[in-house]
């Protein structure tokens, strides 16, 4: 026996010899609990230090010296200047509100959490629960409520209005794998893989494919018409695709950092920094817009932090604090400026628009939510934009 | 495209797995610190913080291995805490000096003392190699140091052991006089 033998024998003698504790998933959740409200103190600086430096370049621009982000005080949502209506679709409550102003309301919207226009009525996506994950797809019209099926909450949009993907699972099921559909197209997808549609391109439906098991790994795939030839991309988790199919954005495969990946070749264009949620390319993909949480704070001074980089380049081209609000969604006006819904610690929320400027108005009044909770699952918001290209 | 971002049924996926390796993650934990009621301690800061970030983990090739990465990573941390590393609470002062470490006797439990007396980075370098069973090159990957560092860190803890051992009943004399 050599002494690497007698090591290895030794620690397996000593583990198998040893009763070991378990630990149950309310002690795990007490404890991120601390943890979180400790990273949340740092956090909280670090977002104060970034209003301290966003306000330094602002004085930068005004003195002349030029850079790149134009950040002001987004204050509280009262106090902003009330522009344009949203050029996105958006759901107040139960309520579906189009770009025209027409108002749709079902008790589906209540629980959704998106809706995108479709012939004559309004496909919604439910928010899924613990208890049963998928999330319940609705069909309204003239007045009335049907149900599609189960699926996950997400419709890829086309730019030209045509027929948004979906997913739906077999039987509600998580393990029986389930169809993609768009229009009348109905493809099969495998068992055991929960579908995703983020973007639609050239080539097909671009979607993350995630296993309903514990051990498969998950993957971003385009699929084309047909679904038989399925095209892995390089990311585990997928955000956003271009409406030309040439760039998808998500998580890298190294699962620690956001990656921004030309679809064509697989090379990584560029990173963006992990503290950053990546979001979505703006209509013609120029724009890539991410979201920097800071969750709930006490402080007026910390709030939420919204990046816009150039897609192609990684080129930062605004980073805009808006203090005292949490952001929960974002979509874009075409090219020219972003909308996300924002809550402030009072619960009171509004759409705001940020401009590639930097400047912050709301696209909507402000209506009364439901206050966010310190901690656990936060309620839907009251306002949630709508799915868009 | 959805405008919400998503949020995956992370609850259930995370207390499926806590249930299935939790077992592993307190035996490793186990032999890095030396101690039952440290290791839970380890284990349970290392599962809350992979908990606050299930909605990535759980899209990675192998779960386990980045559970055991954050371990061992947790591990290090805390003996670079310098309050932990310097001070060691206890109940009563003692009034007398601590007694020496017995002297090997090629027991089961001798070898465990021999381990667990490793510096901290020795010790996580032996399990890894000897418990874990992992190659030098994910040894590095996993500790964030060279291959050469962990083949001096293991080669010195075997020289350590092999000075040890010349009259342990199962060692060859080729073995043990190396």
């Amino acid at each position: 026996m050599t002494a690497e033998d007698l090591l290895t024998r030794t620690l397996n003698e000593i583990t198998e010899a040893t009763e070991y504790p378990t630990t149950s998933m309310s002690t795990v959740v007490a404890r991120s609990r601390a943890i979180r409200g400790g990273g949340r103190r740092r956090v909280a600086l670090l977002a104060a230090a970034a209003v301290v430096v966003a306000g330094g370049l602002s004085a930068a621009l005004l003195l002349g010296h030029g850079g790149d982000s134009t950040p002001g005080p987004a204050g509280p949502l009262g106090d902003l200047e009330q522009g344009p209506a949203p050029k996105v679709d958006y759901l107040d409550g139960d309520t579906f509100v189009t770009t025209s102003g027409e108002r749709v309301t079902s008790p589906a919207f209540a629980k959704a959490v998106t809706a995108v226009r479709w012939k004559n009525g309004v496909l919604t996506a439910s928010r899924g629960t613990i208890s049963h994950p998928l999330s319940t797809i609705s069909f309204v019209s003239g007045g009335a409520t049907s149900r599609v099926g189960c699926g996950t909450p997400s419709f890829a949009v086309p730019l030209d209005g045509g027929d948004p993907a979906y997913w739906l699972a077999t039987g509600c099921r998580l393990d029986r794998g389930g169809e993609l559909v768009r229009g009348e197209a109905r493809d099969d997808t495998p068992k055991g893989a929960l579908l995703t549609p983020v973007g639609l391109a050239a080539d097909g439906v671009v979607t993350s494919a995630s296993s309903s098991g514990l051990r498969l790994p998950s993957h971003a795939l385009v699929i084309p018409p047909g679904g038989k030839r399925w095209i892995p991309l390089p990311l585990l988790g997928l955000r956003a695709a271009t409406e030309a199919g040439n760039l998808v954005t998500g998580l890298g495969r190294d699962a620690e950092h956001n990656v921004v990946v030309d679809a064509g070749t697989g090379q990584v264009k560029w990173r963006p920094s992990s503290a950053w949620a990546v979001g979505r390319f703006s209509a013609s993909g120029r724009y890539l817009t991410g979201i920097e949480s800071v969750g709930v704070q006490q402080s007026d001074d910390v709030g939420d932090i919204v990046g816009i980089w150039d897609a192609a380049t990684g080129h930062q081209v605004l980073q805009q604090a808006l203090p005292g609000l949490i952001v929960d969604a974002a979509a874009w006006e075409g090219d020219d400026s972003l909308l996300v819904v924002a809550e402030d610690r009072q619960g009171q929320e509004a759409v705001l628009r940020v401009g590639l400027d930097g400047s912050v108005t709301r696209a909507t009044s402000v209506v009364t939510g439901v206050p966010r909770p310190a901690e656990g699952r936060p309620p839907l918001t009251t306002l949630r934009l709508a799915a868009t290209p | 495209m959805a405008a919400t971002r998503l949020r995956p049924p992370e609850g259930l996926e995370f207390e499926a797995w806590l249930v299935a390796r939790e077992s592993a993650l307190q035996r490793t934990a186990h032999l890095l610190t030396g101690d039952v009621h440290a290791a839970q301690d380890l284990v349970q800061t290392t599962l809350a913080k992979l908990y606050l970030r299930w909605d990535r983990i759980r899209l990675a090739d192998n779960v386990d291995a980045y559970a055991r990465k954050a371990l061992v990573n947790e591990f290090r941390s805390a003996w670079r805490r310098p309050v932990r590393r310097a001070e060691q609470v206890v109940e009563r002062v003692p009034d007398r000096p601590t007694p020496e470490a017995p002297a090997y006797d090629g027991s089961r439990e001798a070898v465990w003392r021999f381990v667990s007396g490793l510096p901290p980075k020795q010790r996580a370098v032996i399990v890894l190699r000897f418990y874990e069973q992992l190659t030098e090159t994910e040894i590095a990957d996993l500790m964030g140091i060279s291959v050469g560092t962990v083949k001096s860190q293991s080669s010195r803890a075997l020289a350590a052991l092999r000075a040890r051992l010349p009259d342990h009943p199962e060692i060859s004399g080729e073995e043990a006089g190396r």
